[in-house]
């Protein structure tokens, strides 16, 4: 049932931003149509990509850029821009649901299991990933 | 930073408002209504605006624009949700007839008086404008809300064929005044239409009501299996932003389309016993912040112009609630009398009313616009402030009588 809907609101959302109804539209309200759409079409991806044992999030990241301007142009980089205060705020409330989640105490007992993961996970990876791109840049200028 | 400052404090407000001022000592006192009704954060709203501190500055409210079009979706659907064909089927068609005449009247006496006398105080305007703006004040004026009986059922004593029938006419009334609404923004369109203004107007007329209604149908598909309760807010809050964004989108009335999506759904689904308390305990912070917002928005001026619009449309709200109230019993051939007493009970206008303000600026960005939020504005808050004393005199006499 959950696909149906999805095609359903993605077609909707495909006539809604057909140029030949733009002379009738109010931009200014753009973004909240955007927000909307994204809501729904992105939690419906994120369960679908859920049951091929993937988080959530990635199903929601797949959403983004398929909707987003450089694909199906629903929102458009002046929407993207427009939207940066509920960015702001949604990364605030993430930030606080995380550190709600942090037990100080089990952060102690397990301080040399997270330091080393840091240490010889984290750190290199973000270097070698960070090296790739750049190399990389030339190809992929939108993420610059 | 401004901005994620602005939303921290709103939120903090509503999480603090919804805690403390809705539990308030229920009485008839005007103030303790007042403070119950919310209508103390349109003040805020102001304070924190532009003319006041400035925290919510106009660069903030267009970022906050989303917000604004959630919460007139929000409304419209918890007013269209209330509206289930089961409980309407429960009363008298008669009851309905009244409502109907009741909002008619209101809506004819005073958008006719109305241009008259804004003819004569802004000779200056384009008559076009002045239509408009009459008509407007007219749909507003015939707006109830049920949040003044709600909030006065336990201080009612004896509920009898009054308090029932007052109680059914505030819930369904204000499905005129936002139909009305529907129609005027459909074939008044703004930008206004140079051509074919019937067949244009017609078919965002068929639009606003088709667009809902297919929405309404595919939440309904979606909550059809067994759904958790995170999933159907999320649902709900992506179906309601998204219905009134495209309302807004096409200059047409959230609060109208939301509500037809809030009559489709609850007269499709079976899960109202799931969705009510999810409605409750999301209303009042949404609410709240609302009605901040709508203070924030509000371009504040007091003349004696508006004065006189303020009076004037007290006083034609109580004269169009009263007066003709022996006439429509007659029509409608009613079991026990209506005293023009009665009509006091419909001097409260509630949140429908501020939405309703609200739609109105958003869809006209007209020279007149500023006058009649400040004039729709202030006869709300005067209104509140006197409807708990007028309806105690009325319904607590009416009802002990009978």
């Amino acid at each position: 049932m959950n696909i149906v809907v999805l095609i359903v609101i993605f077609l909707l959302m495909f006539f809604l931003r057909s140029s030949f109804l733009v002379p009738f539209t109010n931009p200014g309200f753009s973004p909240t149509v955007a927000v909307g759409f994204t809501l729904i079409f992105a939690f419906l991806i994120g369960k679908k990509i859920s049951r091929l044992k993937l988080p959530q999030i990635t199903g929601f990241i797949l959403a983004g850029i398929f909707c987003g301007p450089y694909v199906m142009k629903f929102l458009s980089g002046e929407d993207v821009s427009n939207l940066q205060l509920l960015d702001g705020l949604a990364l605030s409330l993430i930030a606080l649901t995380a550190g709600g989640e942090m037990r100080l105490a089990q952060l102690k007992r397990d301080s040399r299991a997270i330091s080393s993961i840091l240490l010889f996970q984290t750190a290199p990876h973000h270097r070698w990933i960070r090296c790739f791109w750049f190399s990389q840049s030339a190809h992929f200028s939108f993420f610059f | 930073m401004k901005a994620i400052f602005a939303i921290g404090l709103l939120v903090l407000i509503a999480f603090l408002g919804s805690q403390f001022f809705f539990k308030r000592k229920k009485t008839f006192l005007p103030l303790s209504y007042f403070f119950f009704s919310g209508l103390v954060y349109v003040f805020l709203g102001l304070v924190l605006g532009e003319k006041g501190l400035n925290v919510l500055s106009s660069e903030v409210l267009e970022g906050l624009n989303p917000l604004i079009s959630l919460g007139l979706g929000w409304i419209g659907f918890l007013f269209g949700f209330q509206l289930e064909f089961k409980y309407i089927r429960k009363f008298p068609q008669k009851y309905i007839g009244l409502s109907f005449l009741q909002s008619l009247f209101l809506i004819i006496l005073v958008s006719v008086s109305l241009f008259v006398l804004l003819r004569f105080l802004y000779p200056s305007r384009p008559v076009f404008l002045l239509y408009g703006m009459a008509v407007a004040l007219g749909l507003f004026i015939s707006l109830n809300s049920p949040s003044l009986l709600n909030y006065a059922s336990l201080l009612i004593p004896v509920k009898g064929d009054y308090y029932h029938l007052a109680r059914f006419l505030v819930s369904v009334s204000g499905f005129w005044g936002v139909g009305g609404m529907a129609l005027v923004s459909s074939f008044w369109h703004f930008p206004f239409f140079e051509d074919n203004v019937i067949l244009k107007g017609l078919t965002l007329l068929l639009a606003s009501l088709f667009f809902p209604l297919f929405i309404g149908y595919l939440f309904h598909f979606l909550t059809l299996r067994k759904t958790s309760e995170k999933d159907l807010l999320v649902y709900l809050l992506g179906l309601v932003f998204f219905t009134s964004g495209v309302a807004a989108y096409f200059n047409l009335p959230s609060l109208f389309v939301c509500m037809v999506l809030g009559i489709t759904y609850s007269n499709l689904t079976r899960i109202q016993e799931k969705i009510y308390p999810l409605l409750l305990s999301t209303e009042k912070p949404f609410y709240i912040i609302f009605l901040i917002l709508i203070g924030a928005l509000w371009d504040f001026s007091f003349d004696y112009k508006i004065a006189i619009l303020v009076v004037l449309l007290l006083v034609l709200k109580i004269i169009g609630s009263t007066l003709p109230l022996r006439f429509f019993e007659r029509i409608l051939h009613f079991s026990f009398p209506l005293p023009s007493l009665f009509g006091f009970c419909f001097l409260s206008s509630g949140g429908i009313a501020i939405a309703f303000i609200i739609s109105w600026k958003l869809i006209y960005q007209l020279p007149l616009t500023d006058v009649f939020v400040s004039v729709a504005l202030i006869t709300t808050v005067v209104s509140e402030f006197l409807s708990p004393w007028v309806l105690k005199s009325a319904i607590l006499r009416l009802d002990s009588e009978k």
